[in-house]
């Protein structure tokens, strides 16, 4: 099944003097199950590329499917509504809320969807455990390392249940060994679960454990490589 | 959860908040403190002046009041006295005969205000009884007058003297008595001090030959009574061409003037004190959204309507406001309740400017929660007022450019 389809992505920034084409005609389609990187030089439109397909952004031209849902005119109210139910981010700056613990930041995008207390603490714990996390729920996010940052945030990511996970240059801060841990976390999730990752990085360590890796340059797609099989 | 993020948030940068907190704590605190000496002033002002003197509510002869004369006296007929019942009008009245004659001990003589009262009508009006110094109350039968003390100064009596009241009757009849000075009472209002002399009604009217006449009818009111709705009544039942009823303000118009005027002028300064607090508020306001707008980003990219992060930043806007004008209320309550009860003595130019102007040389300070009441929704309307900028800024966010920011 389909996860993600956009088909002939252009996108062109025309606040500056000269328009920039970020994006000229990408076409991605992302089954589940994938364990995607995409990668290029910087300003070849991974981001841009990724903004799109997690509706933060809407692209010039051509249109993106997000689970058989056409987003490309899709309203603000409702594009935050559809990524609260479907997408899961995970940022390179970890980029939790600072005055809310590990398991507050994990409840708090099921407090947004509706979700009863009960179940909102139980998946919390349950996904802190699942990352490691156990002892650190009570932590503020000062009080954990990088690392420590970027599992609560793909705990936060999993615990709305969405159809895949965007993460963006998600190992740019952290050390090697965290590194390796959170990519066995997120590769074992994937293989386990079947959850669906796409990742924009320029970290070797990353597109080594990726299935498939997407090239970008200049705005196109350059390659579009499967590998065998990821480690664990 | 919200409710927590919010009061977390506001707790992110302690220095801050608690700058903010002190600074809306002292607006609400200075300005509760200004309404308190004002109003405390005022109701002194008008305690000594209108409670003590005037009444709040007077019933005259039609045209009494331009011209002040015995001869505008008027007698209480059936429809009048049916029309001032208690019963009916739901307050007990106070009639009076008011004239001015010369007061004359030895050789000293002054003008005098002279007020034939029922004594046991007006005590509970003016406590006269309250404010004596020295002797006794009169009875409505005496032939006693009680005085202001620095009238009594300056005519040089005492209680036991007797005292000669010369002047001009009921249409030009002679006016002439000798009293025993009976009581001094101590006026709050120095200018009353130095000119009242009280007489009962009965040796008023026959000093005066203005038999069973009064110069008014007081109705017995509080300054928090429904004055206006009483003097609408009263005009209602009365033949408006043969009397008059007049409220304080129409009493004393300087009086309710200046009150007026000194109430505009607070309201200017307090005004001029908020907007100066409200340039520093909306400063954190300002850098309370500058800072986060990454992270209003990230919420927004997570999921979080913008209606749902606008009401988190409201309800930390409304926090704020509310921990300072809670700490200037909590301080100035205790303040003004204290000072309330103890009025401050006012001592040298200060205390010989209050005696100019007729008045108690007292600060004095009022004790009603409407003030902090008041400065409170003030400070919480000017902050929800200056919220309108996180607001539409949040409204505004662009989520990839908040995050790339």
């Amino acid at each position: 099944m389909n996860v993600i389809e956009s088909i002939g992505i252009h996108k062109t920034y025309t606040e500056t003097a000269v328009p920039v084409h970020a994006l000229r005609g990408v076409d991605l389609t992302v089954t589940e199950g994938e364990f995607t990187a995409i990668v290029g030089p910087s300003g070849s439109g991974k981001s841009t590329l990724l903004n799109i397909i997690g509706g933060l952004d809407q692209p010039s031209e051509g249109s993106i499917r997000v689970g058989g849902t056409d987003i490309t005119h899709m309203k603000d109210s409702e594009l935050i509504d559809f990524r609260l139910q479907n997408i899961g981010f995970v940022f390179q700056s970890y980029n939790l809320i600072p005055v809310l613990t590990a398991k507050e930041n994990v409840a708090f995008i099921m407090l947004l969807q509706k979700k009863s207390k009960e179940e909102r603490e139980e998946r919390a714990m349950h996904l802190l455990k699942a990352l490691g996390l156990e002892g650190r729920e009570n932590n503020r996010p000062k009080e954990l390392s990088g690392g420590q940052q970027q599992r609560v945030a793909v705990a936060r990511a999993l615990a709305s249940k969405p159809k895949f996970i965007l993460a963006d240059e998600p190992t740019a801060n952290l050390d090697s060994s965290s590194t390796a841990n959170l990519l066995d976390i997120m590769a074992k999730m994937n293989q386990e679960e079947k959850i669906t990752f796409v990742f924009s990085t320029h970290d070797q360590r990353v597109i080594d454990r990726a299935k498939r890796v997407v090239t970008l340059e200049d705005g196109v797609i350059k390659s579009d490589v499967s590998q065998e099989k990821i480690s664990i | 959860m919200l409710y927590i993020l919010a009061w977390r948030n506001i707790w992110r940068n302690k220095r801050r908040t608690l700058i903010t907190v002190a600074s809306i704590g002292f607006a609400v605190f200075f300005a509760s403190m200004l309404s308190s000496v004002q109003e405390g002033t005022f109701q002194r002002a008008i305690a000594g002046v209108v409670g003590q003197s005037l009444g709040f509510v007077q019933i005259h002869k039609q045209g009494y009041w331009d011209e002040r004369t015995i001869d505008n006296s008027f007698a209480m007929t059936d429809a009048l006295a049916k029309a001032v019942e208690e019963e009916q009008l739901g307050y007990s009245i106070v009639p009076r005969l008011e004239s001015f004659a010369l007061a004359a001990h030895g050789n000293q003589t002054k003008a005098a205000m002279v007020l034939g009262i029922d004594p046991e009508k007006e005590d509970p009006v003016t406590q006269i009884s309250d404010k004596l110094v020295a002797g006794e109350m009169i009875s409505a039968d005496d032939q006693g007058v009680l005085l202001g003390s620095a009238l009594a100064d300056y005519l040089k009596v005492t209680v036991g003297d007797t005292l000669v009241l010369i002047g001009s009757g009921y249409h030009g009849a002679n006016a002439a008595g000798k009293y025993a000075v009976k009581g001094l009472v101590k006026l709050n209002s120095p200018e009353l001090n130095k000119q009242v002399l009280y007489l009962p009604v009965l040796a008023a009217q026959d000093l005066f030959a203005a038999y069973d006449l009064y110069t008014s009818i007081t109705v017995n009111m509080e300054a928090s009574d429904p004055i206006g709705r009483v003097q609408d009544q009263l005009l209602a039942q009365l033949d408006t061409s043969q009397y008059e009823v007049m409220i304080w303000t129409e009493l004393a118009p300087e009086l309710a003037g200046n009150i007026e005027i000194d109430r505009q002028s607070r309201s200017l300064m307090i005004f001029v004190l908020y907007v100066i607090i409200g340039f520093g508020i909306f400063g954190t306001f300002l850098m309370m959204t500058k800072e986060r707008s990454y992270e209003f980003g990230v919420t927004i990219a997570i999921g979080m309507q913008r209606g749902r992060l606008i009401r988190v930043v409201l309800m930390e806007i409304v926090l704020l406001a509310v921990l300072g004008a809670l700490a200037g209320a909590l301080v100035a309550m205790p303040l003004t309740g204290i000072l309330s009860l103890n009025p401050i003595p006012l001592t040298g130019d200060t205390a010989q400017m209050s005696e100019q102007f007729g008045q108690e040389a007292v600060g004095a300070f009022a004790f009603q929660p409407v003030f902090f009441l008041r400065q409170a929704v003030s400070i919480i309307f000017i902050a929800l007022l200056l919220s309108i900028y996180p607001m539409w800024s949040i409204y505004r966010t662009q989520v990839v450019s908040a995050m790339r920011a």
